[in-house]
């Protein structure tokens, strides 16, 4: 019992990365941007992350204690920054200067894992593991809620921030006028254009905020998951190139990525949770670390065969230029 | 004065001058056709108006006044929208969604202050989507459109989309609409229908600009001509005191025959025999059933029908597409004292041929192949030598419809979307042609030498405008994409060619150019079914119809002796007895 209450707590954390990637990415699709930078910009957001607490660490005397709320809040800034950066390099290139997006998409990605990892490596990381201890749990006295608590209330701010983006983002999509707009905008941009939406900023604007989310996935990683023992950051663009088929799965649905993430996340886990208790697991955990991505493969695979429509936006990878037709 | 002018409009793409120095006033409350062959200008000219395009030299005055239409919305601020040739709907989004994108929250109250003028208003005003959706249908029931508002575009019909976008335009409340070549789509019944809506609008204070190439459409509806040629404008003309001749003289700036060309001539023999066909569509519902019909070489059949009463499955069925299907479908391969080939026949194919005392040597003797090695029979095979004694019979029902293609029954299919089917927009001529014939190359490479002939002389005899060879399709004019796509069908040298609504949305010259082109293949031997929705080119252009009704056969006449008025009794289900001789 134990066992798959912390396995499940664990894999909630891992869905958190890939919710924040997954909201990021389906907000920049929604506006007809398929941003394959996401990994790179989840990297940038990274990079934010730890400038932000680097420079809140040093602001504080060595020995004062940290405040619990700014070590979480002034990282998600930095992150935030960090990412919407990202994302208007990618909006940049796509919209104003009209490259194909596939190759910014990609660049920005090999861009965003150089600039962090020469960065990264640099950064002074005493009080960190601190820091990365303290940003653990949201609320104190979890444990007083058994096995509910334990897996649900024991999480960090960063998993409740990324639940509630991601039904924000979800009724902005489905119930408001500027969600309609930037619909319209990646199923159709020069409908939209001749609607009246401004179809440049529209795209511009939606970037900047996914990239902004998915900034904060990857700062999340840094600080929590590895808990500040970072001496080279690796491992999230993985994060990334699996939040790219989440929105797949979740057939843009970010309330269906919430659960997606979910799914994806217990496969990421299960390999290194369990294979401590399989006999001669020694190189057999290699294989079991590839099964989130054969998942991945299959799943896609059933998802296109079963649903009987296309749920992407219909202009998604498509430039759009007014006087171009 | 209520007017809208445009001044010295010039509009450059690149080298090519799509308007040049256009000036002209459009009076309010009129229905102003501006008539232009394709390629003219029409369409680029009022996309300056319409906030798509911006003109490089030139302005446009409204009431008097010089207005900066810079987007689409800038135009709605005018009171001017568009409706564009290819709709600008979001398919997956519902009739009321599309209808409302783009309105801000201010914008869209101003609109219910117009639905709901002398209400009065308190308290906190909503604007949801039920709200627009009820003055949506408010406004539906003064003009007769009949749509729902939740229905999603993606499963509306050609017409229903043009009335949302047609709604859209007026539920902006816009009091100029520019409808650019909107009957090209239509069925004529549809079209009739539109017609009614513009007199609607009309009568309720609009001014719409129609852009069109069709004569019919400007006489019947229009106040004023605009009359456009190769990106200049030429005059306006009162339609009353225009004819039809004089219109399309104007248009093209040359006197024109408007004769459809059809050449006397004997037919050459059997070609194909269809006997008892009957086709199920994909839910099992009978769309042919019984159809006979024998086609000979050196004619026209053409096939006539209101929309959907099987002309394409007909079609279909023949180039074998259709497989749920019974009944005959024979074709007589003119192979009569021509050589064997290696194009159809293997070797063994040609010992059974000979054994079968099918083939005979030049000169007249019996083939007797059993006492000849495989390598003097292909020497004697490519020398031509070895000669067919009688048309070869071959039934589609065993054939694929690569085998049927090969064997030289060619479809051309214009759908209503042109690009849709047929062509892939993002790839350039020679390749749309490659498409066709890559097969036949000989090994693993492309020969694309060929295939640039074929391009070329589809380019010169059919006269397509494209700036060259490897200009993506996509970036031509609608009808010099489709000169391409039926040009490319024809330019093979079929033995059967069905062509289905070649002329749809072409202009006249280009029209006729196809006419001839379909003539100059009945001359070269051709058996030809044609599928189209003008009953007066079917008329002077085929020598045989053949009528369906549902599905069914309901007479083959002679051209010559029928009225138009007989084939729309036929086609409504009448019978008609006087068979015709072919």
């Amino acid at each position: 019992m134990s066992y798959v209450v912390s396995f499940l707590s664990l894999a909630i954390k891992f869905a958190t990365v890939f919710l924040f990637g997954a909201t990021g990415e389906i907000v920049n699709q929604k506006s007809g941007h398929l941003n394959m930078g996401t990994p790179g910009i989840m990297y940038l957001g990274a990079l934010g992350g730890i400038v932000g607490e680097r420079i809140y660490l040093s602001s504080i005397p060595a020995d004062a204690p940290l405040n619990p709320l700014l070590i979480v809040f002034i990282p998600v800034v930095f992150a935030i920054i960090f990412g919407a950066l990202g994302g208007a390099i990618f909006s940049f290139f796509t919209v104003t200067l009209r490259c194909n997006q596939n190759v910014t998409g990609l660049t920005l990605t090999t861009l965003g894992v150089g600039i962090a990892c020469y960065f990264i490596g640099s950064i002074d990381t005493s009080r960190m593991a601190e820091a990365g201890l303290l940003m653990q749990h949201a609320f104190s006295g979890y444990e007083a809620a058994g096995w509910f608590g334990e897996i649900f209330l024991s999480q960090s701010w960063f998993t409740y921030l990324g639940v509630v983006i991601a039904i924000l983002a979800a009724v902005i999509l489905r119930y408001t006028r500027v969600g309609l707009n930037l619909r319209a905008v990646g199923e159709n941009a020069s409908a939209a254009d001749q609607a009246g939406v401004n179809v440049s900023a529209y795209r511009y604007v939606a970037t900047i905020i996914g990239g902004a989310i998915s900034g904060i996935g990857g700062a999340f990683y840094e600080l929590d998951n590895v808990k500040g023992m970072f001496n080279v950051a690796d491992g999230i663009d993985a994060f990334g190139w699996l939040a790219l088929c989440i929105v797949i799965f979740s057939l843009w649905r970010p309330t269906i990525a919430i659960f997606a993430s979910f799914f994806f996340a217990c496969l990421s886990v299960a390999p290194t949770f369990f294979a401590p208790y399989l006999a001669g697991a020694g190189y057999v955990r290699y294989l079991l670390m590839m099964v989130p991505y054969v998942a991945t493969i299959i799943v896609l695979i059933v998802t296109s065969v079963v649903s009987k429509k296309d749920h992407a936006p219909a202009s998604l990878g498509v430039p759009y230029f007014r006087e171009d037709r | 004065m209520d007017c809208i002018q445009l001044e010295h409009i010039t509009k450059t793409f690149g080298d090519v001058i799509a308007n040049d120095d256009v000036s002209f006033v459009i009076e309010k409350g009129e229905v102003l056709a501006i008539l232009g062959e394709n390629g003219s200008g029409k369409t680029t000219l009022l996309n300056v108006l319409g906030g798509i395009y911006r003109p490089d030299h030139g302005k446009v005055l409204i009431n008097g006044e010089e207005a900066t239409i810079l987007s689409p919305k800038d135009a709605y601020s005018y009171g001017i929208g568009m409706v564009h040739q290819h709709y600008q709907l979001v398919e997956a989004f519902t009739a009321i969604e599309n209808v409302v994108l783009g309105l801000s929250r201010k914008e869209l109250l101003a609109i219910y202050d117009r639905f709901e003028e002398g209400q009065e208003q308190h308290g906190f005003r909503w604007c949801r989507l039920r709200d627009s959706a009820k003055h949506m249908q408010t406004m539906c029931e003064r003009y007769g459109f009949a749509l729902n508002p939740k229905k999603t575009v993606s499963d509306m019909s050609v017409a229903e989309k043009q009335t949302l976008e047609i709604v859209k335009v007026l539920f902006r409340g816009v009091d100029t609409l520019i409808l650019d070549e909107p009957t090209a789509v239509l069925t004529p019944q549809e079209a009739a229908h539109l017609f009614d809506v513009i007199r609607n609008m009309k009568r309720d204070g609009k001014t719409i600009i129609l852009i069109t190439h069709k004569l019919n459409e400007v006489k019947e509806i229009s106040d004023r001509v605009v009359i456009m040629r190769k990106g200049k404008y030429i005059q306006t003309i009162p339609t009353a005191e225009a004819s039809e001749k004089s219109l399309a003289e104007a248009m093209v700036g040359e006197s024109l025959n408007l004769d459809i060309p059809r050449s006397d001539i004997p037919t050459t023999g059997e070609r194909l025999e269809v006997r008892g066909l009957s086709v199920r569509n994909r839910e099992g519902r009978a769309v042919l059933s019984d159809v006979s019909f024998t086609l000979y070489g050196s004619e026209i059949l053409g096939i006539a029908g209101v929309s959907g009463s099987g002309q394409r499955e007909l079609l279909e069925a023949i180039a074998g597409l259709c497989r749920d299907r019974d009944g005959d479908i024979i074709f007589h391969n003119p192979k009569k004292d021509k050589p064997v080939t290696f194009f159809h026949k293997n070797i063994k194919q040609i010992r059974a041929l000979a054994a079968e005392g099918k083939l005979y040597f030049e000169g007249g003797k019996p083939c007797d192949l059993r006492h000849f090695s495989n390598k003097e029979i292909a020497d004697l095979v490519n020398q031509e030598k070895i000669l067919f004694y009688e048309d070869e019979i071959v039934d589609f029902a065993t054939k694929t419809p690569l085998e049927i293609r090969n064997l030289g029954a060619k479809l051309s299919f214009v759908p209503e979307d042109r690009l849709g089917m047929g062509l892939v927009g993002d790839m350039d001529l020679i390749d749309n042609v490659l498409l066709r014939s890559y097969r036949k190359g000989r090994g693993k490479l492309l020969h694309k030498e060929k295939s640039e002939a074929i391009a070329q002389e589809i380019v010169t005899d059919l006269e397509v405008a494209t700036p060259s060879l490897s200009t993506p399709v996509r970036k031509l004019s609608g009808g010099n994409i489709q000169k391409v796509l039926v040009g490319r069908e024809i330019m093979s040298h079929p033995k059967i060619l069905m062509v289905a609504y070649p002329v749809r949305g072409l202009d006249i010259n280009a029209s006729y150019t196809i006419y001839h082109l379909i003539d100059e293949q009945k001359k070269a031997g051709t058996a030809i079914m044609y599928v189209g929705e003008d009953l007066d080119a079917m008329l002077g252009l085929t020598d045989r119809i053949l009528v369906l009704c549902d599905g069914k056969v309901t007479g083959i006449v002679d051209s010559r002796a029928v009225t138009k008025e007989q084939i729309g009794l036929m086609m409504s289900g009448k019978t008609y007895s006087g068979e015709a001789n072919a």
